[in-house]
């Protein structure tokens, strides 16, 4: 199996309601993943792009759609989908395009243009439940992470105040984000009197709907010095999706995310993670998700994230930063783009290359990780110098 | 296995029917934002790449072959030949049309790609040289329909 290097990485900035067309968002990220790994689109052996239901952008063959802007036309070419779990499975699936040893070279692009949806792009989660048993009661997707939130909240007695730390912190983070949507410095109090959409869900503890794209350049041991001398390697990647039936699994913890995180571990060889990761860009659609997270990829034991929180050793100068980069709290959550930023996030962190938002200890490794379908899916990739 | 196979009535099961109605405002991108504005002036925009100097119609806002940012739209000339053509009798749910509907795609010189639409009476036929036929100013919305289609020169 061939070593597979990250070189280059971009973004579109995350914003509500972006001009561009799905395909120009994934173009211009695109563009910039090239251009940072000093490469053309000659150099492009396979393109590999994720990007979540067809229902939010309005197009049907989605993939289809987008290819020529993230620079499939005529390469072999193939979207992955596993919700939102997409932006990191993507860089995923680009990794065993080369690892395998089938391409030195693999584009890979996550995109999402959210605001077509009317009324609402929450809209199109309603027709994901079962239609026998979920449908009629009109449900969204808010309804059943509020479900799991207080699961979680009443399993490890936890206080919404200390889970609205979470949101205080990332939109914190996302200031020094030049694509974030959603920066902001607010205080817990805030979270706590915004405005409540399906409790104990409030509107500050979810991350907005966006419009976006992002794009990593990976390329194989056997041509990496081509394109760098400072190549961040791909050493761990792990995915795992539980049965539709959200029912029939305690919603406190989420199983499948440890699964996928141990596949990854186990080829990375990583066992005390710890220890051994030092930075982390953990899903956080919702602030209680990062805690959820943190727990599921083993860096915080079962109820212990809301404490490490608390103590700020989360903080982007803390013993163990979470989500530097502001993560979908605070920088957006076009679906499969905003996976796909975390990975991002990790080659630029690893790179020294994060600007304001370098964390301020020294990072050998960084573990990304997202989350999606119906509370089902894990997806996690490892990366060091 | 199937539902016909056994039931002649789907009103004799606990079935329902639904639908997912979704409703959409899409936004038409750069490129597509200066081919609208185009037709509302009675042209048609290409876009012209600055680093192979491709053209491109409809126009993008990026080269599919050399990969750049696109950013010079300009119009294409006003004739063009028809390279295919179709007679729909049935209509896209299904329907029977009363008259059918003439599709031609259309090529321009210079130009990579080309424009689907109507054929505007009589006479067009694969090889003719084609104008389009623009809608009066005062009823252009910005849309592909602010174009009746293209009729024989």
């Amino acid at each position: 199996m061939k070593r597979v290097a990250v070189v280059g990485a971009g973004m579109t900035k995350f914003r509500r309601r972006m001009l561009e067309t799905g395909r120009e968002m994934s173009f211009q990220a695109s563009r910039m993943a090239l251009d940072s790994a000093n490469m053309e689109i000659k150099d492009v052996e396979s393109v590999v792009l994720g990007t979540a239901p067809d229902a939010f952008d309005g197009v049907h063959m989605k993939g289809e759609y987008l290819m020529d802007g993230a620079g499939g036309t005529n390469r072999p070419y193939s979207r992955v989908y596993v919700g939102g779990g997409t932006g990191v499975f993507a860089p995923v699936a680009g990794w065993w395009h080369v690892a395998s040893g089938m391409f030195d070279t693999c584009l890979v692009v996550g995109e999402e243009k959210m605001s077509p949806l009317r009324p609402h792009p929450q809209y199109a989660f309603w027709s994901i439940f079962d239609h026998t048993l979920e449908r009629p009661l009109g449900v969204t997707l808010l309804w059943i992470f509020s479900l799991e939130m207080r699961r979680y909240m009443a399993v490890h007695k936890v206080k919404e105040e200390d889970i609205a730390l979470v949101s205080v912190k990332n939109k914190g983070n996302a200031l020094d984000h030049p694509c974030a949507q959603l920066p902001a410095r607010i205080t817990v109090d805030d979270v706590m009197k915004s405005e409540p959409i399906c409790l104990p869900v409030k509107r500050l503890d979810v991350s907005p709907t966006s419009d976006g794209a992002a794009a990593l350049m990976l390329v194989s041991e056997d041509v990496v010095r081509k394109y760098t001398d400072d190549p961040v390697w791909i050493d761990g990647v792990g995915w795992n999706v539980d049965t539709q039936y959200w029912t029939n699994r305690d919603l406190y913890y989420p199983r499948y995310v440890e699964a996928a995180a141990r596949m990854a571990y186990k080829m990375a060889k990583i066992d005390n993670p710890r220890k051994q990761i030092d930075f982390a860009e953990v899903y956080d659609p919702f602030d209680y998700k990062e805690l959820h997270h943190m727990e599921g990829v083993l860096l915080a034991g079962k109820g212990e994230a809301p404490k490490l929180t608390r103590e700020g050793v989360t903080q982007r100068d803390g013993d163990l930063p979470i989500n530097p980069s502001g993560g979908l709290l605070g920088v957006g959550n076009p679906i499969a783009a905003a996976g796909t930023m975390k990975v991002c996030e990790l080659f630029w962190q690893l790179r020294g290359e994060a600007g304001k938002r370098q964390v301020k200890k020294e990072v050998n490794r960084g573990l990304a990780q997202a989350w999606g379908d119906l509370l089902q899916v894990g997806t996690v990739i490892t990366m060091r110098r | 296995m199937p539902l016909r196979d056994r039931v002649t009535s789907v009103g004799d099961l606990r079935s329902w029917t639904d639908q997912i109605p979704f409703r959409y405002e899409y936004t038409a991108g750069v490129a597509g934002e200066r081919f609208l504005r185009g037709l509302m002036d009675g042209r048609i925009v290409a876009g012209e790449c600055g680093g192979c100097g491709k053209r491109f119609l409809p126009p993008k806002a990026y080269c599919t072959d050399c990969f750049r940012a696109i950013d010079r739209f300009d119009a294409v000339g006003q004739d063009g030949i028809v390279a295919a053509m179709a007679e729909a009798w049935v209509g896209f749910q299904g329907e029977r049309l009363a008259r059918p509907k003439r599709y031609v795609f259309v090529e321009f010189d210079g130009v990579t790609g080309g424009l689907v639409h109507f054929a505007v009476g009589p006479g067009v036929r694969v090889g003719s040289r084609v104008a389009p036929r623009f809608r009066p100013l005062s009823k252009r919305r910005g849309s592909l329909l602010d174009l009746h289609g293209f009729a024989k020169k």
